[in-house]
């Protein structure tokens, strides 16, 4: 009877571990943060009275602070979304494509464009700030070696803007070039061998073989960039604060300042809810999109 | 693929992927040279920062005087916990949702899909509560659960596990194996490689991770290495030296892990399309 009972347990006993901590650390903080939003939340005040949908309605009313900088920072990172994702997935094909190609020193190549992708936001935006500075950094030492203009590039909103993309750009797009090389060598070879009996040139090739074999892959790497640009946080917090103004700020630095420079928890909660919702809600967009005539 | 290339298009490809490979290690070499200088160098030209002389005063500076190696020891102990914890709690999880028949079985696998859609950053608010009402805020658990919650490596390891032939259970089970023993002597030996990966992965993101830790940690003394390097940059002093060996030290083992691990690494990737 006992013996029958454990073997019932045991599958429990494997999954139990980790089930716990996904529920208490995951799971839970997704619910908990919906029960926030409805509540004025305060750490520092003792009540936090239910406020239904008042939090929501304040980023929804015109006239607000959360409304305007709620929405500027929604826009902003927008913004930031559409100009880094095509980057990041255009120069990761482009990367992936050098590194698949008979080329000498493949191996160091490749390492070369992913060693960016291991290090910390900390470190890429610190030898960033100091490659874009104005007085003392290398890229305007290069604007005036060609008789250039100094650029502030840091403290006005469309050099920021390049800045921030650039410096993403340089920090992650080697990850996407792994991911489309692996989608690069599962391409059957056979498939090149008789477009070229056919004639095919490698332009003709590429158009016809290479980017319809890779559209599963371009759909998984899409969805995986544009969320990970949604979620962009270090790289404006650290180099340009957010500013000139509030030019550059984004969403999860406006979140992580209302909750812990303004104190306000539950505002922010309401602000997480709405910018996952919009993030779920584009994913599911890109992959309806694109995996419209996706074929295996 | 055998394609006549002219030598016009091979010159072509090898100046730009050269030109490309310059600028994707140059940001990474100025560091390195940057911190073998003296602090408060100056240049007149920018090309002295390549020149001799080179020493490492810096580094012994920066490691005497600096918090430097006590966040160092920080970054370690949270990485070190996060990878082992995920390492035996995931396969574990991933055994049984591979292997054993249980209830509810396709709604944990739901849930864990789920979950991994859930936009961590956008957690951080409900997060920070409950680790408060644990008591846990600036201390290591606090920057470790959070961590373990994510099921990423359960989804890559089942996919994994699935592979395996079910003879090989099969055969166990009428050697009178139970359940733990095929796990640990079947199912972990045949899966290095992809535990290999996944655990080089959670270390380096753990070595990483910064929002977290800027929120969850309040003294300089709990500060893991990303939370703590940009607080050697000083907005008005034009001295970069110590703030790229800081920089440079931070980065170097995960540069070393890199290093050693590439194949992992690449491996890796292939087979699960995980962030490094």
């Amino acid at each position: 009877m006992f013996k029958k009972y454990l073997r019932k347990l045991t599958p429990y006993l494997f999954i139990t571990p980790h089930l716990i901590f996904f529920t208490a650390f995951l799971a839970f903080p997704a619910f908990y943060g919906i029960y926030i939003s409805l509540h004025k939340w305060e750490p520092l005040s003792f009540n936090k009275p239910f406020i239904g949908l008042a939090n929501y309605q304040k980023l929804f009313t015109s006239g607000t602070l959360q409304n305007r900088y709620f929405w500027n920072a929604l826009v902003n990172t927008l913004q930031f979304v559409i100009f880094s994702v095509p980057a990041l997935v255009l120069i990761g094909l482009l990367l992936a494509i050098l590194v698949d190609s008979k080329i000498k020193y493949k191996g160091l190549f490749r390492s070369i464009f992913y060693t960016p992708v291991i290090l910390s936001v900390t470190s890429v935006t610190l030898i960033w700030m100091w490659m874009l500075d104005s007085q003392t950094g290398l890229i305007n030492y290069f604007f005036n070696q060609l008789g250039l203009e100094s650029v502030a590039w840091l403290s006005r909103e469309t050099p920021a803007w390049i800045s921030l993309v650039v410096t993403t750009v340089w920090w992650t797009a080697g990850h996407n070039m792994l991911l489309f090389l692996a989608g690069l060598q599962d391409i059957p070879q056979h498939l090149y061998e008789a477009a070229k009996i056919d004639g095919a040139s490698i332009f003709e090739q590429f158009w016809y073989i290479t980017l319809p074999s890779l559209k599963p892959t371009t759909l998984f790497v899409t969805v995986m960039t544009t969320v990970a640009s949604f979620n962009v946080f270090g790289q404006p917090f650290m180099m340009t604060q957010g500013g000139p103004g509030r030019s550059t700020q984004v969403a999860i630095m406006y979140i992580q300042q209302e909750a812990f420079t303004n104190y306000k928890m539950g505002s922010a909660a309401a602000m997480a809810i709405v910018v996952s919702l919009f993030i779920i809600i584009i994913g599911i967009f890109q992959f309806k999109i694109m995996s419209s005539d996706v074929k295996y | 693929m055998e394609n006549k290339t002219s030598p016009t298009a091979k010159v072509l490809k090898y100046s730009f992927s050269y030109l490309l490979a310059i600028l994707f290690i140059f940001p990474i070499l100025w560091m390195l040279f940057a911190s073998l200088k003296p602090s408060g160098y100056h240049v007149s030209q920018i090309i002295e920062w390549f020149l001799p002389p080179y020493s490492f005063a810096n580094y012994f500076e920066v490691i005497a005087s600096a918090p430097v190696l006590k966040w160092m020891l920080n970054s370690f102990i949270v990485s070190a916990s996060v990878t082992f914890i995920v390492i035996i709690f995931d396969s574990l999880a991933a055994f049984a949702l591979s292997v054993i028949d249980f209830k509810h079985k396709n709604l944990v696998f739901i849930l864990f899909t789920i979950g991994l859609m859930v936009p961590t950053e956008a957690n951080i608010v409900a997060l920070f509560d409950i680790i408060q009402k644990l008591g846990l805020v600036n201390s290591y658990p606090g920057l470790i659960l959070p961590r373990i919650a994510i099921p990423l490596g359960i989804i890559i390891l089942k996919e994994f596990f699935d592979a395996i032939p079910r003879d090989l259970i099969d055969s166990a089970r009428i050697d009178g194996c139970g359940l733990f023993r095929i796990y640990f002597s079947i199912f972990m030996p045949l899966s290095k490689a992809a535990i290999a990966s996944i655990g080089i992965f959670t270390f380096i993101q753990a070595w990483n991770a910064f929002l977290w830790p800027f929120i969850a940690i309040m003294s300089k003394e709990m500060f893991t290495l990303p939370v703590g390097v940009p607080t050697f940059t000083d907005a008005y002093t034009p001295d970069y030296s110590i703030p790229m060996t800081v920089n440079m030290i931070a980065s170097l083992p995960a540069i070393a892990a890199f290093l050693l691990f590439q194949k992992q690494i690449i491996q890796g990737i292939k087979f699960t399309g995980i962030k490094g």
